[in-house]
């Protein structure tokens, strides 16, 4: 698939999953909600701190360090620190398998 | 609705800040004033004593928020002024240029002052307390011509700034009064392993020693202990805690002990009168606290906001957090307590990398997260829920899920 990375098969993932995977040189946080699969950028905009060591209920991933809150489907911010949103990538699942757009939706505001 | 109404918020901290953009996004139409002490621009404190002082980031870096973002949400800012009378009578503020400005709605958001040591020699240059920007870029500049730093109080932010002068190269001397850093907090186990941090990253840690006396010409050049110690040194960092200054509010009507006291909606006893942050006396599991940290100044600074806005709309309800980069640690506490029935480790001290849970009636009062972020937020999630644990020995369980261990 151009311009997209494969990087895993859809069963190594349950609901509520989520991990970080490196494509085209970003850091990407791949979650999954409901069956469906959303890519974000993996680090906080706020301050250096890894989203997957945080917590991810419903759409809604919490970081670790100073508890910013993130839409894994638009990227946007819900609770503060953070002002700025996530980067968000496109994701298609194909024959069981999950690709990640080698880069991001739309630059960021 | 409140378009005529006019809000003054006291203090452009965090605190401060947080309040203002959330009176905005919140759609309070009226007039927001933003009034700070300092001259300079909002900012953030926390990296003053790490990566602002060790020169990793620079100061567009720091902003609170981007310069423009005040003109754009219409947030008046009057910074280099300081409050000098408030009446809550009459409801008007004045500043130290004797403006007089009137409110419908205050918020006091103005944080703490550094506590300082009355010991002789006091006056001597290189003597330094970290709380300013101005306060952080003195100093970074005069630690380039010094080799030999001492650093009063092992506390959170003495042992920073002891970590940031070691990555600096410099030789440092950290000086405690207690026996074991931050055991009050932390417990004798825990500061034990944090001292032993210091060891190992080339601190010189002296505990039991009270700094009686600094000596030297112009400039610093010793600090002496009253076990008679004598430290050559060229720079002292001064770290031994806040206090209030609320000499502002003297013979007014606002009820004002060890802070200003609000309730759960951080309003004070006079309506319309709230208050956030290091000034604030609020409502915790049955005691009033008051918390010194940076996530409680933003979070409570936001709901106040939202109450002066909405009457009295959302209650102020959080675990008070922190967190501390030293040397190669990532720490982070959860809670607050101080005397704790038991305590439960999960992970191990050898490899740096642990979660010690603080518990009384088997209930999580506080918990320390060293080098494990992975366990802040279900035991965050834990501790909001206010049970006890039905088994104890789950929590220290490594190969058990911390989450199933919360179940």
């Amino acid at each position: 698939m151009e311009g997209y990375t494969c990087i895993d098969k859809v069963e190594s993932f349950e609901d509520g999953d989520m991990d970080n995977y490196k494509v085209n040189g970003y850091d990407i946080l791949l979650s999954c909600v409901s069956g469906d699969f959303y890519a974000v950028e993996a680090i906080c905009t706020h301050e250096y701190a890894e989203l997957a060591d945080g917590d991810l209920e419903d759409y809604f991933v919490t970081c670790p360090l100073h508890f910013a809150c993130f839409d894994v489907r638009d990227g946007s911010v819900k609770d503060p620190p953070a002002t700025k949103s996530l980067q968000t990538f496109e994701v298609r699942v194909e024959d069981n398998l999950i690709w990640i757009s080698n880069s991001p939706k739309e630059v960021r505001t | 609705m409140n378009i005529n109404e006019q809000y003054i918020i006291i203090g452009a901290g965090v605190s401060g800040v947080n309040a203002a953009a959330t009176l905005r996004f919140e759609g309070f139409e009226g007039r927001v004033i933003l009034i700070d002490k300092d001259h300079e621009f909002p900012y953030d404190r926390p990296p003053l004593s790490k990566d602002y002082l060790s020169g990793k980031i620079k100061e567009e870096d720091i902003s609170l928020r981007a310069h423009e973002f005040f003109e754009k949400n219409n947030i008046e800012l009057k910074l280099g002024k300081k409050v000098i009378d408030i009446d809550f009578d009459d409801q008007y503020i004045k500043l130290d240029d004797n403006e007089v400005i009137p409110w419908d709605k205050v918020l006091i958001a103005m944080g703490s002052k550094l506590r300082r040591l009355k010991i002789p020699g006091r006056e001597l240059d290189n003597i330094y307390y970290l709380k300013t920007k101005k306060d952080a870029q003195q100093m970074k500049k005069d630690l380039k011509y010094v080799d030999d730093v001492v650093i009063i109080g092992a506390g959170f932010i003495g042992s920073e700034v002891a970590a940031t002068c070691r990555q600096l190269g410099k030789k440092v001397t950290l000086i405690e009064a207690e026996t074991v850093p931050l055991s009050k907090i932390l417990g004798d186990y825990v500061g034990n392993f944090i001292s032993d941090i210091h060891h190992s990253n080339g601190v010189r840690l002296l505990t039991n020693e009270l700094v009686t006396e600094f000596k030297g010409t112009k400039k610093i050049e010793q600090v002496v202990t009253n076990t008679g110690k004598q430290i050559e040194c060229q720079a002292v960092v001064v770290g031994v805690g806040v206090e209030l200054d609320l000499s502002l509010f003297d013979g007014t009507k606002i009820k004002v002990e060890d802070g200003i006291e609000v309730d759960e909606y951080c309003e004070s006893n006079i309506p319309g009168v709230f208050a956030s942050g290091d000034c604030a006396l609020w409502p915790y599991n049955g005691e009033r606290i008051r918390v010194e940290h940076w996530n409680h100044a933003m979070n409570q600074g936001i709901t106040a906001a939202k109450n002066m806005m909405n009457g009295k709309s959302e209650i102020y309800n959080t675990i008070p957090y922190f967190w501390s980069d030293q040397h190669d640690l990532k720490i982070q506490y959860l809670g607050f307590s101080k005397d704790w029935e038991k305590t439960v480790l999960r992970g191990s001290l050898e490899k740096q990398e642990f979660t010690m849970f603080y518990l009384n009636d088997n209930k999580i009062v506080s918990a320390l997260f060293v080098n494990n972020p992975r366990n802040v937020l279900p035991t965050r999630k834990f501790m909001m829920r206010n049970t006890k644990i039905e088994n104890i020995s789950n929590l220290a369980d490594e190969k058990r899920n911390i989450k199933k261990a919360f179940k």
